[in-house]
């Protein structure tokens, strides 16, 4: 690493400023991208400042500027009118951080053992099989649930009435359910984040796992000083990108897979689940953009410091 | 960084330059743009249909209509980016109109209507009420049950003829409880009543729904109207009562409340409804495997919910002259029978046929490619009926008794053209929809016993402030009360 | 050591011995049933009647098959068939756009001596945090760059993520070694010659999954169709929204037969459909992996190209 760094130095002022002119270019097309469709985009965060209101087949300026009036945080104030708010931000937190660490420990520790097999038919087979709840939606999802947890004809309760054991109302019994909810979502992305790291895997060279093999490194060793170490930068991208989403929930984890159930309530109810029965009725886009900039703001307080501190640690996994 | 503070401003210029407004006018024919509610699903053939419909409307009238059939969450944006439009489907239940109206989206049309489509005013009559904020016309009403009936749909082989149980045209809310236990007696394995998570179909109607469902005014208040949360509403909370008892007794499936439709399972011998006398879409033998007769536990309940089903709103944006034209297309579908039915069923011979006593059959092709719903398009009342199969034959008129029923049977809300603006309260109510939400669905299936949760709903509702809402809202109604007095009793001596 | 990368796609040597590997597949076995169970109850319903899954609900063990609920999906064959081409040409036009303009992006920012590295990291990361929201892009897309009612609205505003840059420079900085590029410089190579001709070749497995995902999410999108294409475009309507629309109006079918208006005798088997639907959506990812793990395997020539 520190050879490459001083090499980095070594290079003429005028060619780098020629390469920066070659890389430059080959960034624009992406970037011109990102300024039509999310810079000029960014204005409908005012939205969040303002009763808006706009008049058909007015400007765009006159509608955001003259038509509709500043009300400071008045849109915010819909989330904290209700007193559960405490309840739902911990909510909020309690599943992203455990899926924050258990979506990122799980996929590398199967990516790791998946890439050992000698069959490589058997490796791709189960790469395919474990990928595919990704694909399906959460709605799809929620009915799969169902199949399983449903009160008469639920496969679950199917086998506890084998053994003898009462069936449970598992719709109405919300002991069980952050574990439910959080088994789904494993279940859902685990395949996804496995594949990226399988891929990531593939790019580590492999004269590194030569020379530790010849210095009789096992199979723990080689996966604790190569394995890890070049996954770093792929584990800490993914870590720092989900600390910055860590007040957004998936809605339709904790909306549609426990069908909206009253009673799981107290367990299923997160922040973008709150915002949507709120404005349900009233489709309030002042609101909405309320929420996400707050989601976005403490998000991005967030990933600066998770950036921060990985900045300290390694200074080549943080992200800038 | 310094650079990045050039990015907004050129964002800006950017956007001074490119949005713009769109009016495409031309030279003699008028042609509107009109985006109505989709109902769930596209219509195939809507681009021929139109095109049928404009070859009409442009040697009648000379105005043509660009019909889009967009779903809610699209409406809902249209409105708040400011696109234009000419006219829009405006409801009580899809893009609101109270608010949309206050808001000042809509033409007034107070004057316009009178003056240049007499036939029009003419038609709407006293439901013109409806669509009044601030006794200034917004918009117009679309003709069809205009108050709901609220039943239940019994299979009558199985209760009439198997169990010799009568099964009477009217009953109370609870009355079904005999029906239903001599179903569950005779099969323990089987739910009787058909229920889902939205409730029973229609169970609210009873209440005027001012902040809907959680601010009520129930229609029987003797002396004073005044709106109450709906806790305070006895006969609402005997119904919740009733439900969990049925709920227990194993009437209600115990998943009732997670469950998305039962239409699947036909075999359900009772199911709620809602509909109009006459209306024969329960009954058809062939859909249900038995005969249905339906019998009547509430209504017809006329309150501003109810007639605001549909409406047409014209943008604000519009000049007179496009306004005018609006009112002239609407005027024609309201008044030319055979034109309606094009919007309304399609084209004659490929997605319907008349038969003989001049109501509507809809072809396999009409059901598959253009199956519309009536109110989408305007004016139901003047649209052919259908009937359902060509044995099984609907009254051509049924709509002249249903609008006489209304006459003489309707319960009218007391509080009719009052519109509640919640713009200052809009969070509370907010925070509100989200607390009633978290106990909706087991409330209206009977899965949860009102009595337990209604004090946890009461006191976190109070927590979050309903108390404001309530007070503002009758302050207002006072006001509206007080100002409209005159006006009211004036329109009950015609 | 040429031969075993065509063979292997993992690691050149599994350090696993016999009994350590059979464990290993053991288990991942067992693993992949578990997770295959639900698809398959989604599969098995999707064939199954609709009066047995009425009588038995989602059952493993369905009384009686049918194929009613792809019969019903596919009846109406011409609209389906020009759905069906809309989707392939969204989905590769889709994809492959966004490739070319993320995967040169993702190498400016992999390398070291571009200045202004840092700056567009910046750049690209503050849209994932910070969005306008639904109706800012809605204005934006429509009466700024007026693309309602054409494809473009449904191709441009899905080509990049910063996600998928991010992943694509991890790779490019891991896998590519320094000194390959190095000698290309000095040969002359110029940044989009080196990107083309030694980085790509060597990223292919990142490229392909990122291909994958990326075609997926175009082949499954429809709310892009929903809000830019309107009632009187349907040529112009992706397969996956001319699903969704049928799901939406069998769902309106079934509601309409308890409130008014209703005259319809027939109700599509509205859950055994739902199942079909994603059947059909996954069946071209099933079809496409195993051609994408090939790709996976070529990407380990790497230590064959370095040396």
């Amino acid at each position: 690493m520190k050879a490459s760094k001083d090499k980095y130095k070594r290079i003429p002022v005028k060619s780098m400023k020629r390469e920066t002119g070659e890389l430059s270019l080959m960034s624009l097309p992406a970037v011109i991208w990102y300024i039509l469709f999310c810079y000029l985009p960014l204005f409908g965060i005012f939205f969040a400042f303002k009763q808006f209101t706009p008049k058909p087949g007015e400007s765009l300026i006159k509608n955001l500027f003259i038509n509709s009036r500043w009300v400071g945080f008045d849109n915010f104030s819909f989330l904290f009118r209700s007193a559960d708010m405490p309840k739902i931000i911990f909510n909020t937190l309690f599943y992203n951080s455990i899926l924050l660490v258990l979506g990122i420990a799980i996929p590398v520790i199967l990516a790791v053992f998946l890439a050992e097999l000698h069959s490589k038919r058997l490796s791709g087979l189960v790469q395919m099989v474990t990928v595919l709840p990704y694909f399906l939606s959460y709605v799809i999802v929620g009915y799969c649930v169902y199949g399983f947890l449903a009160t008469d004809e639920g496969q679950i309760n199917h086998l506890l009435r084998l053994f003898g054991a009462e069936a449970v109302q598992w719709y109405q019994s919300p002991q069980y359910w952050r574990f439910i909810l959080i088994i789904t979502e494993l279940w859902k992305s685990t395949g996804y984040t496995m594949v990226i790291f399988l891929c990531a895997i593939t790019a580590i060279d492999r004269s590194l796992y030569e020379s530790a093999m010849l210095d009789g490194a096992g199979f723990m060793d080689r996966v604790r000083y190569v394995t890890l170490p070049q996954l770093q930068p792929t584990i800490a991208t993914i870590f720092i990108l989900r600390i910055g989403s860590i007040l957004n929930s998936d809605f339709g984890l904790f909306y549609q897979v426990p069908l909206d159930s009253n009673s799981l309530q107290p367990v299923t109810q997160t922040l973008d689940v709150y915002v949507y029965k709120a404005l349900m009725q009233q489709a309030n886009f002042s609101y909405s953009a309320a929420t996400s900039l707050f989601q976005s703001v403490v998000g991005c307080i967030l990933l600066i410091a998770a950036n921060t501190i990985i900045k300290k640690i390694d200074a080549d996994s943080s992200l800038g | 960084m310094k650079r990045y503070c050039i990015i907004p401003i050129l964002i800006m210029i950017l956007f001074l330059a490119g949005c713009g407004t769109e009016n495409g006018s031309s030279s003699d024919v008028v042609k509107l743009r009109w985006v109505t509610y989709d109902n769930g699903s596209t219509p195939l053939a809507a681009k021929e249909v139109i095109e049928a419909a404009n070859r009409v409307s442009e040697e009648k009238i000379g105005v043509t209509v660009e019909l889009e059939f967009q779903p809610v969450e699209k409406i809902n944006l249209m409105m708040a980016s400011g696109e234009y439009y000419d006219m829009v489907f405006t409801s009580s239940w899809v893009n609101f109109f109270d608010k949309n109206a206050s808001a000042g989206l809509y033409y007034d049309i107070t004057d316009l209507v009178q003056e240049k489509t007499p036939a029009l005013y003419d038609s709407i009559g006293k439901y013109w009420d409806c669509a009044k904020a601030g006794n200034r016309i917004y918009a117009v009403p679309v003709l069809k049950d205009m108050g709901a009936e609220d039943m239940y749909r019994l299979n009558s082989d199985y209760f009439e003829g198997e169990k010799g149980m009568e099964i009477p045209e009217r009953m109370s809310f609870e009355d079904l409880e005999p029906y239903l236990k001599a179903y569950k007696d005779d099969n323990p394995d089987k739910y009787p009543l058909a229920m889902d998570k939205a409730g029973l179909p229609g169970y609210l109607n009873f209440l005027e729904r001012i902040v809907n469902p959680i601010i009520v005014i129930p229609y029987d208040q003797q002396d004073e109207v005044k709106a109450i949360p709906f806790w305070e509403c006895e006969e609402l909370m005997n119904r919740y009562r009733t439900l969990h008892r049925w709920y227990k007794a194993g009437y209600i499936h115990p998943d009732a409340a997670t469950i998305d439709s039962t239409a699947a399972d036909k075999s359900f011998p009772v199911r709620g409804g809602v509909a109009w006398r006459g209306y024969q879409g329960y009954s058809n033998p062939a859909d249900w495997g038995f005969n249905v007769k339906t019998s009547i536990y509430d209504g017809p309940y006329l309150s501003r919910t109810s007639e605001q089903g549909a409406m047409i709103g014209i943008c604000a944006a519009c000049d007179e002259e496009r306004a005018t034209a609006c009112l002239k297309y609407i005027e024609l579908l309201s008044t030319d029978r055979k034109f309606r039915d094009i919007l309304g069923y399609g084209i004659e011979g490929k997605h319907f046929n008349y038969l003989e006593n001049g109501t509507v059959i809809r072809l396999p092709a009409g059901s598959d490619l253009y199956n519309t719903k009536l109110y989408q398009t305007g004016s139901v009342v003047n649209a052919s009926v259908e009937s359902v199969s060509s044995d099984f034959l609907s009254d051509p008129d049924q709509w002249k008794a249903v609008f006489e029923g209304y006459d003489t049977d309707g319960i009218y809300s007391r509080t009719n053209g009052f519109a509640y603006d919640q713009s200052a309260k809009e969070d509370i109510i907010a925070a509100l929809n989200a607390i009633y939400s978290d106990y909706a669905a087991e409330l209206r299936t009977g899965t949860s016993d009102p009595d337990e949760v209604i004090p946890k709903i009461k006191e976190r509702m109070e927590k979050a402030g309903i108390n404001e809402v309530t007070d503002d809202i009758n302050e207002q109604l006072s006001e509206w009360l007080k100002k409209s007095g005159q006006d009211l009793s004036e329109e009950t001596e015609d | 050591m040429k031969k075993d990368a065509g063979e292997y796609t993992g690691l050149e040597r599994s350090s696993y011995s016999g009994t350590e590997n059979l464990i290993a597949s053991v288990i991942f076995v067992m693993l992949s049933l578990i997770v295959f169970l639900p698809i398959l109850l989604v599969f098995i319903v999707s064939i199954s009647s609709q009066d047995s899954v009425t009588a038995t609900g989602y059952s493993f063990f369905p009384k009686e098959l049918s194929l009613e609920a792809y019969r019903y999906l596919f009846h109406s064959e011409t609209y389906l068939a020009r759905a069906f081409i809309n989707s392939i040409f969204i989905t590769v036009s889709g994809t492959v756009i966004g490739l070319i303009l993320m995967c040169p992006l993702a190498y400016a920012l992999s390398r070291r001596e571009f200045r202004l590295k840092n700056h567009i990291l910046l750049f690209i990361m503050i849209p994932m945090i910070f969005s306008g929201g639904l109706v800012s892009s809605y204005m934006v897309n429509t009466q700024m760059l007026h693309l309602k009612n054409t494809y473009l609205a449904l191709i441009l505003p899905g080509l990049c993520s910063t996600w998928y840059i991010l992943i694509l420079r991890n790779y490019f900085r891991t896998a590519i070694p320094e000194s390959l590029i190095e000698s290309a410089k000095l040969d002359g190579g110029r940044h989009p010659q080196i990107f083309r001709l030694i980085v790509l070749p060597i990223a292919k497995p990142v490229i392909m999954t990122v291909t994958v995902f990326l075609m997926f999410s175009y082949w499954n999108s429809w709310y892009p169709a929903l809000l830019y294409l309107d009632s009187n475009h349907t040529e112009l309507y992706p397969l996956q929204y001319v699903l969704v629309n049928m799901e939406r109006s069998i769902e309106t079918i079934t509601k309409d037969a308890q409130y008014m208006s209703g005259m319809t005798s027939y109700t599509p088997p509205a859950v055994t459909i739902r199942m079909a639907m994603v059947v059909i959506v996954i069946l071209p990812v099933m079809a496409l992996f195993p051609f994408f793990q090939r790709f996976l395997k070529t990407g380990m020539t790497i230590g064959a190209v370095k040396e």
